[in-house]
């Protein structure tokens, strides 16, 4: 067989992925369905953060307060370790909450602009312990349709954002997996951090 | 299981060494969904990981020297028209090929769908330049032998980083071997004695995919924080969602409410029939 027979192989997720993390953000009424709250996140917050008439540090500084009202930052940082965030002590947990809060808006705040217009329609909800998955779908004026899936942890009444699932790609497995090779690479959660640290910075 | 095998493809022994070799491999590999497995655990297949990285590397610099380079050029030079063109006929020459997959997937109804839309395009289309058909309710599909192996029941085996065609698995790797020989319309090109034709069609086929991600990859190679663990997260879980295999168990994975065992992601459930237009 000849080379160059083989095609690459379309990674056509890959289109979306800059979509990713932007709207993990929300708000809701604690009485109310896991998708009742990305419902309304979609209504009401996700304006706020794309609207192209606000300017951009103040769209970041939104993102930022909604990422820490919404998003269970911790809850993120348990999953992607996964037996790091275990073995670590609590101050060393805290330091590496805070530094995947910089690193995530850091890496999604300008990417806002992509998402005006952005509609997302509620598919449906599947109920776990103690978490949902709410699915749905995100259509703009000018693209095909995107299949995104939000994980939804509820505790004491509160909703809280803990994972994005966008076109069957979950954003806590592939940091999982990304930051676990680090981990393994530079022989602890310190290199990591050291090399998140050095990514906020730069 | 094949009744419905259409005449072009005839180098059936070709396949079945094909799928003996794939099922060989699949079954030597260890599986990464043991059963009993710590939940918690990440699970990257990937036990050749010293050398898919240095192939890896390899295949990055050919991209920056070669590849992107000429994808920025045709998105500068060519019109926009002519690339859609290009487009289309590349997605339509991958129809037969599709439409023998979804068959050995005995997914009759797609197939009927993916023989629909190539001959409207086919008839009205201008052989596959115009896409008309996806006005008509046909939209593009894809698959491929990867993917009906995995309908078979094999598994993907360790992950693999593929000299010029990137990341993928043993079990599709044997795919793409079976594809190399079995396309129909690549069949049909060397019968023809248009040798260099499946290559010319591998090019554009390749150019337009680079051009079409040349954002996209920019995006992800400057704001990951190793590459090549993020391209090996990405096609896993990708492969694992278009395959819509459901067995393969993701760390994280668990009970639901009623006990059962779930993968996470958990598999979404079709909605296709809520959904007017999809």
């Amino acid at each position: 067989m000849k080379p160059g027979k083989i095609a690459m192989r379309p990674l056509r997720l890959a289109l979306f992925l800059p979509f990713l993390l932007f709207a993990v953000s929300g708000s809701a009424a604690a009485d109310d369905g896991a998708g009742r709250f990305i419902q309304q996140l979609a209504e009401k917050v996700l304006p706020q953060l794309t609207d192209p008439s606000t300017p951009l540090e103040e769209r970041k500084a939104r993102f930022r307060a909604v990422m820490n009202r919404d998003f269970d930052v911790e809850k993120i940082g348990k999953l992607v370790l996964g037996r790091h965030w275990r073995r670590a002590p609590p101050a060393k947990r805290e330091e590496f909450r805070k530094l995947l809060e910089d690193y995530i808006s850091g890496l999604y705040a300008r990417r806002f602009e992509d998402l005006a217009g952005l509609e997302i329609k509620v598919d449906g909800v599947r109920d776990f312990d103690g978490w949902s998955m709410v699915y749905t779908t995100a259509t703009r004026a000018n693209g095909a349709p995107v299949l995104l899936d939000w994980r939804v942890d509820s505790k004491d009444g509160r909703h809280a954002i803990t994972d994005l699932v966008i076109e069957g790609v979950s954003m806590v497995i592939a940091q999982r997996e990304e930051f676990s090779a680090i981990v393994l690479e530079s022989g602890g959660l310190d290199g990591l951090m050291l090399k998140l640290r050095t990514r906020i910075a730069g | 299981m094949a009744e419905e095998r259409p005449a072009p493809v005839r180098r059936l022994r070709g396949l079945a060494v094909a799928i003996f070799l794939a099922c060989l491999l699949s079954v030597a590999a260890p599986l990464p969904s043991g059963a009993g497995q710590e939940p918690q655990k990440v699970v990257f297949n990937d036990p050749l990981e010293p050398l898919n990285r240095l192939v890896f590397a390899i295949n990055e610099a050919l991209d920056t020297v070669i590849l992107r380079p000429a994808a920025v050029i045709y998105g500068a030079v060519v019109p926009g028209a002519v690339r859609r063109g290009v487009r289309n006929v590349v997605r339509h020459l991958s129809l037969p090929f599709t439409f023998v997959n979804e068959v050995a997937q005995g997914e009759w109804k797609r197939s009927g769908d993916t023989a629909q839309r190539f001959f409207i395009n086919t008839m009205v289309g201008f052989a596959g330049l115009y896409d008309v058909a996806e006005k008509q309710g046909f939209p593009h599909r894809s698959t491929d032998f990867g993917s009906t192996l995995a309908a078979w029941g094999v598994g993907d085996g360790p992950y693999l980083v593929l000299p010029i065609a990137g990341p993928s698995n043993v079990r599709d790797a044997a795919g793409l071997l079976v594809q190399g020989v079995a396309d129909p319309v690549d069949v049909g090109f060397r019968r023809a004695d248009l040798d260099h034709m499946p290559l010319v069609r591998a090019g554009a086929a390749t150019l337009d995919f680079r051009y079409r991600n040349l954002e996209t990859l920019d995006d992800f190679k400057a704001n990951s924080l190793d590459y090549y663990a993020f391209i090996r997260t990405l096609y896993r879980q990708r492969r694992a969602f278009e395959i819509d295999s459901g067995t393969e168990k993701y760390l994280l994975g668990g009970k639901d409410k009623s006990g059962d065992d779930y993968a996470y992601p958990p598999p979404r459930p079709d909605f296709s029939r809520d959904r007017p237009g999809r």
